[in-house]
């Protein structure tokens, strides 16, 4: 038996490079970190079903009697053969081929651009979003938000009908009379109306609108022009209008520079100050692509070196090869130190203190150096004079890597501002109507400003939004909104280019409205279709004749339509002086929009609240992140227990507003800062119908209905906006003493240490420098298997898979094909848009929070993230790991599998046969690779109809006590198997896509057929840093990662790192013993 | 003391033996074939809201099975028509027929017509028509002589081990994609000179056209 050598960490603390580690405690080896992760196949409690008996109470007595009951009543029901209806059209829509999902071009409105599409329908039903390949800013990927948008539209609890305060349920007809009347009705003719003369009622207007100087629009930030077009009209009435954007100012905006569009590819150097660039920025998409075409130093090309400074630990940070972390506000005056070192700004009051840092020296030095493109870019914790010193900088190191683009819009006020005034006219009665179009202000602004209070005293209140939530219950009328998968409607991408959206679906609620309609009706007093308005403002702007009109539908976009560039800055030395300094005993606390719920939109989608943020890995939480020192300080930790994560809790109290939050220990996060997102303590209400459950239901099964008790968005978290100050809604600080510690033991779940890999060597990590000298540096023990020739492991599947039992007619019908994929860990940024994906495409269920702690999460496709190096309150850098089965050619799941329900096929997808499983769990157990979800009960049953309808038809939905992985999405396979065996072909390279490889906007996951020399996927394998994830164990996996590649300072890099690596550990011969 | 068991007891432990081996064997046989979908699904007719025959359509006047099953060529599912295939020829003929009131209910109303489902799969097993159809699987060959049937029933058991048959031994039951709609081609080319001539053409075919049916499993299940 020939018995290799694992690659473990002590090797690779012996090859001199830095260790990869999942979470302070795996660092610093805590006891109860091996107890619990290291020991078993399973989590504590994970295969207990303890939870059972302590939920229902069942004595063994009621068990028996009820059991034999319901024996008798299933061997009854068996006897009924289940009917089944087909309910063919009555008029057949043309082009619609039932078992054929078509495909069609449109866009989601998000943050104020809007993602282009492509969206797949099953007979008029929409089920899985992908990016739009022909659009320039997509190229067919999207990001995580557009994935779940999908379930948004599914959403059981959206408002399902038009709210009348005092006289509940109204139709649109009421609504549409209700503003004729105001606007264009009878004159206030009341004599008690003219005491109160400043307030004048909506006059008539010449077209019958309702608007005057009475009405106030308070919008989301929107690129529509026909929403533009409707604005304008209501302005020139003198109506006001007012756009908040969840995340407080646009400093961009404010900073007058234009919208910045980076081309990383082009640049050698890139800054980051804070900014989230990969993440949370409106163009993580194009940016992504962008970074990751940076980093690809394959066949010497250059790669960029990136500096990061941030004051939270975002993805963006992580994939850095240099990372620094500060305060936010700290983060601005390293900033101004940058930028008065290299000329293009005047100090300011902190910066001297970063003179002798030598990450400061290192990064100035690397841009002074030249020889390439240095791209800066600023985040929104940022003041907008660092966003002017970042344009100021790309106009000088820039060369051209950076455009800023004139979007055309009228420079807005600080919204603070804005929103004082308005509130103050609100209290004085002067605002008539408020119309509010998918905001909510009553759970998004800050406390301090009295919103709620002066909300009751405007006449005529309208909100517009999906859901009934905080704010569509205090106004006069509530109406449905259409989710954009239903509507008509337009809007411009990042780069401005146009997108039509068309619907996909017939309202599912015939009262929902979308915000074009309801605007049209303001301004002119008539109900008019949106597709009426959209033609209208395309026959002005865009594509006005037939031809065009539909061109633009069929493609999604109108071609040259982008924003053209402006000039960046770069003229006069931007003044910093001003920037406000932070004591060192203040606390910082920063406002980021949720990475997984955004600002609250998302907070009903349950993919989304079960989906690992992509760095903490907590599912459905927010918590205050700070970091080890800063909690010590305060007096609060996290304690880890059985493998479950107890946090201490504490009260923020800040301008008016109070909030309870459980404590995180973030390794890496800056000292004196706690950051928090927004998004979470959402208060919807629904007037759903909840099924009960019958009494066998009741006392046998566990209640799997995450839908039940109501929206699930509810009781998840802790509202933080009302926090926030008024002026610089990101920032804020607040003096340590006046946080004080509530209670401890609240529950966390987080999956970071889930599925863990036993202290070998997961991801592989080299420099530049390391790479160009040995490019084969990531080959460990699998270097021997992967040497070895592919006969000598025989196929699975030989003669016995003929078509006939007649020896002369040949092999297996899918063996031409061989599957295989390749995963580059150097391009992949965690932004987790390929989990959702997976989980839309494949049916994945949702467990709930108490689950997931048991390690019972359902995510075929799980995001590692590993830090790299340093210590365990100060990575040097992080790794994201996509880990799904590798379908391994000699798999150790399929032996161990007593039933066979788990099994290979001819073209190397290792199968799952979920009606053959009988759930013994003995291929999780044998998995080395932990990809394998059991189970354990049935999430699937008691679906609300709606998220049924999310579900993909080629897809199984799985039934309790079955086993299921990653297939390699072989419905999509099989798919186009068929096709091209009907069109007698060989399939092409790229013909199938895996969902995850589809939304990946860094392009890091390749699969193809390896059997072809020249498939992409073929090519990748046999790059240099490819490497077999736990090769020595002779799994042969399909799935190879290529490994993850830093371009270090050499001023900066530590010691160890800078000394010539020795030969890597696997090559030693194999023992045999 | 006298015996307890007299002497024909003897024979007990023989008898209880045979007893329980013959009962096992009957138990085993009872539920092999009478739990089987060859007992249990084989002949099952429901009654359809319309009483539509396909004997009448594709027996006596000739229509070819794509003219209302029109996706079944490009699509998983062979569709049943919609309503409208139904009212291209009723709205002109027999236009006051009382069976064919549902059809002109569901056309002035727009509500489907509610069909029951015959030929029924489960969910975990994923069959697509269109491969098998253009690949030369005649319509009769799983469906049976449906120009015969006024009222549609099952012919077929539609077993894993039944689909399986097929997948094996492709050559007994592939015919020329031309003739895919044809009834009776089965039965004429049975037994004698028709079925060796039809094997040794289809073996030709599988061989020229790499006719290979898979038969792992997530050809059918994922």
């Amino acid at each position: 038996m020939i018995e290799l050598d694992v690659l473990s960490a002590a090797d690779v603390a012996a090859a001199g490079r830095p260790a990869a580690w999942r979470s302070r405690e795996d660092r610093t080896g805590a006891a109860d970190y091996a107890a619990a992760f290291r020991r078993g196949e399973f989590l504590p409690g994970a295969a207990d079903g303890d939870d059972l008996a302590a939920d229902t109470g069942t004595s063994r007595r009621t068990f028996l009697k009820l059991m034999g009951a319901s024996m008798a009543m299933a061997g009854l029901t068996g006897c009924r053969r289940p009917v089944e209806e087909i309910l063919p059209y009555a008029r057949k829509p043309e082009e619609v081929l039932e078992g054929v999902s078509s495909y069609y071009a449109t866009a989601m409105p998000m943050g104020g651009v809007v993602h282009a599409l492509l969206v797949q329908s099953h007979e008029g039903r929409p089920t899985k979003v992908e990016g739009n390949p022909e659009h320039p800013v997509s190229r067919g990927a999207t990001n995580v938000f557009a994935q779940a948008s999908i379930l948004n539209l599914y959403d059981p609890d959206r408002s399902r009908r038009i709210w009348r305060r005092g006289g509940g349920t109204a139709t649109w007809a009421d609504f549409v009379r209700t503003v004729q009347q105001a606007g264009g009705g009878a004159p206030p003719a009341a004599p008690a109306a003219a005491d109160t003369a400043a307030t004048a009622a909506p006059t008539v207007t010449a077209t019958g609108g309702l608007a005057n100087a009475g009405l106030a629009v308070l919008a989301e930030p929107t690129s529509s022009p026909t929403v533009e077009r409707l604005r304008r009209v209501l302005e020139g009435r003198g109506a006001r209008w007012i756009t908040w954007h969840p995340g407080g100012d646009d400093p961009a905006a404010l900073a007058g520079v234009g919208r910045p569009l980076y081309r990383f590819s082009q640049a050698r150097v890139i800054v980051s100050f804070d900014a989230d660039f990969l993440g949370d920025d409106a163009n993580s998409v194009w940016n992504s692509r962008e970074f990751a075409a940076s980093r690809r130093a394959d066949d010497g090309a250059p790669m960029s070196r990136f500096y990061a400074v941030e004051s939270a630990v975002t993805t963006t940070g992580g994939a850095a090869d240099h990372w620094k972390h500060l305060r936010a506000t700290d983060v601005a005056h390293f900033a101004a130190a940058v930028g008065q070192a290299l000329g293009v700004g005047t100090g300011s009051p902190g910066a001297a203190r970063y003179a002798s840092d030598p990450f400061f020296q290192a990064l100035v030095e690397d841009v002074r150096a030249g020889g390439g493109a240095a791209v800066f870019a600023a985040g929104p914790t940022q003041p907008p004079a660092v966003h002017a010193l970042c344009a100021a900088l790309n106009g000088r190191y820039g060369g051209g890597a950076v455009s800023y683009l004139s979007t055309g819009a009228a420079p807005e006020p600080p919204v603070g501002v804005a929103l004082q005034q308005l509130v103050a006219d609100m209290q004085g009665g002067r605002v008539q109507a408020l119309v509010m179009i998918g905001t909510n202000p009553v759970y998004e602004l800050p406390a301090g400003l009295g919103f709620t209070e002066a909300l009751g005293r405007v006449p005529l209140s309208i909100h517009l939004g999906l859901h009934r939530d905080e704010t569509a219950r205090r106004c006069t009328w509530h109406l449905p909104r259409q989710h954009y998968l239903e509507q008509w409607g337009d809007g411009r991408a990042y780069d401005g280019t146009l997108s039509v959206l068309q619907p996909l679906i017939a309202p599912l609620y015939p009262d929902s409205r979308s915000e074009i309609e309801l605007l049209a009706l303001l301004a002119t007093g008539q109900d008019r279709a949106g597709y009426d308005l959209v033609r209208e403002t395309m026959g002005a702007t865009g594509p006005g004749n037939e031809d065009a009109w539909r061109t633009a539908l069929h493609d999604g976009f109108v071609a040259d339509t982008a924003f053209p560039a402006g000039g960046a800055g770069g003229g006069a030395a931007v003044d910093l002086s001003r920037l406000p300094v932070l004591g060192e005993d203040d606390v910082e606390i920063v406002f980021r929009t949720c990475p997984k719920v955004y600002d609250g939109a998302f907070a009903n989608n349950a993919w989304m609240q079960e989906l690992p943020e992509p760095v903490t890995k907590l599912v459905w939480d927010n918590v205050a992140m700070m970091s080890r020192h800063t909690a010590e300080r305060l007096g609060v930790r996290t304690v880890l227990e059985d493998g479950k994560h107890w946090a201490d809790t504490i009260r923020l109290a800040l301008n008016g507003g109070e909030a309870t939050l459980p404590v995180w220990v973030q390794p890496g996060h800056p000292d004196g800062s706690i950051s928090v997102t927004l998004g979470y303590g959402r208060e919807i209400e629904s007037d759903r119908e909840r099924r009960g459950r019958g009494l066998a239901a009741r006392l046998f099964d566990k209640d799997t209905n995450h839908y039940r008790e109501g929206p699930i968005a509810n009781g998840v978290g802790a509202n933080v906006a009302p926090l926030r100050r008024l002026s610089t809604m990101a920032v804020d600080a607040v003096r340590a003493d006046a946080i004080g510690r509530v209670d401890g033991g609240y529950l966390l779940a987080s999956t970071q240490d889930h599925g863990s890999m036993e202290d070998r060597a997961p991801v592989r990590i080299g420099t530049l420098e390391e790479y160009r000298a040995h490019p084969d540096f990531a080959k460990g023990a699998d270097r021997y298997i992967g040497e070895t020739p592919w006969e000598v492991f025989p196929p699975l599947w030989g003669e016995e898979n003929s078509a006939s039992e007649d020896p002369r007619i040949g092999g297996a019908m899918y063996s031409d094909n061989q599957w295989g994929m390749t995963i580059d860990l150097n391009a992949c940024t965690g932004c987790n848009a390929c989990v959702i994906a997976c989980q839309s495409e494949n049916n994945v269920q949702i467990v709930g929070k108490d689950q997931v702690a048991r390690g019972r999460e359902m995510h075929w496709l799980r995001m590692d993230r590993y830090y790299v190096g340093g210590t365990a309150d100060d990575p040097e850098q992080m790794v994201m790991q996509p880990m799904f089965c590798v379908h391994c050619e000699n798999a150790p799941c399929e032996s161990v599998c007593p039933v066979y329900a788990t099994s290979h096929s001819p073209d190397g997808i290792n199968e799952m046969t979920y009606n053959r499983c009988i759930g013994t769990r003995y291929c999780s157990n044998n998995c080395p690779y932990k990809v394998r979800r059991f189970n354990f009960y049935n999430w699937s049953r008691e679906l609300p109809a709606e998220v049924q309808m999310a579900q993909n038809p080629n897809v199984t939905v799985r039934f309790r006590g079955v086993m299921e992985k990653c297939t390699y999405c072989v419905q999509r396979v099989r798919r186009v198997q068929q096709y091209a065996h009907i069109e007698n072909r060989p399939i092409r390279d790229g013909e199938v896509q895996t969902a995850c490889q589809q939304a990946c906007a860094s392009g890091a996951i390749v699969f193809g057929n390896l059997a072809d020399a020249s498939a992409r996927v073929a090519q990748l394998k046999r790059n240099p840093r490819s490497y077999e994830l736990l090769g020595e164990l002779a799994t042969k996996p399909r799935t190879s990662f290529l490994a993850r590649l830093r371009n270090p300072n050499p001023r900066l890099a530590p010691a160890t790192e800078a000394d010539p690596p020795p030969q890597p550990t696997g090559t030693r011969e194999p023992t045999h013993s | 003391m006298p015996q307890l068991f007299p002497r024909k007891a003897n024979a007990l432990p023989v008898l209880t033996l045979i007893g329980i081996v013959g009962g096992a064997l009957f138990l085993t046989a009872f539920v092999w074939y009478y739990f089987s979908p060859e007992f249990t699904d084989v002949g099952y007719q429901p009654e359809q809201p319309v009483p539509y025959s396909h004997a009448l359509h594709v027996g006596q006047l000739g229509m070819d099975c794509r003219y209302c099953h029109t996706g079944v060529e490009v699509s998983e599912h062979a569709n049943v028509p919609a309503t409208q295939t139904c009212m291209n020829c009723h709205s002109q003929i027999r236009t006051q027929s009382v069976d064919l009131l549902p059809v002109r209910e569901s056309w002035a109303t727009g509500d489907p017509i509610r069909w029951v489902n015959v030929h029924f799969i489960p969910d975990f097993a994923q069959f697509p028509h269109a491969p098998h159809v253009n690949i030369g699987v005649g319509c009769e060959t799983c469906h049976g002589r449906v120009d015969r049937m006024e009222v549609v029933h099952q012919t077929e058991p539609l077993s894993m081990g039944w689909c399986l048959d097929c997948h094996r031994s492709p050559e007994r039951y592939l015919r020329d994609p031309a003739l895919v709609t044809v009834m009776g081609y089965d039965e004429e080319t049975r037994e004698g000179r028709a079925r060796d001539e039809r094997l040794a053409a289809n073996r030709t075919r599988i061989r020229a056209e790499r006719i290979e049916p898979p038969q792992n499993c997530s050809a059918c299940h994922y």
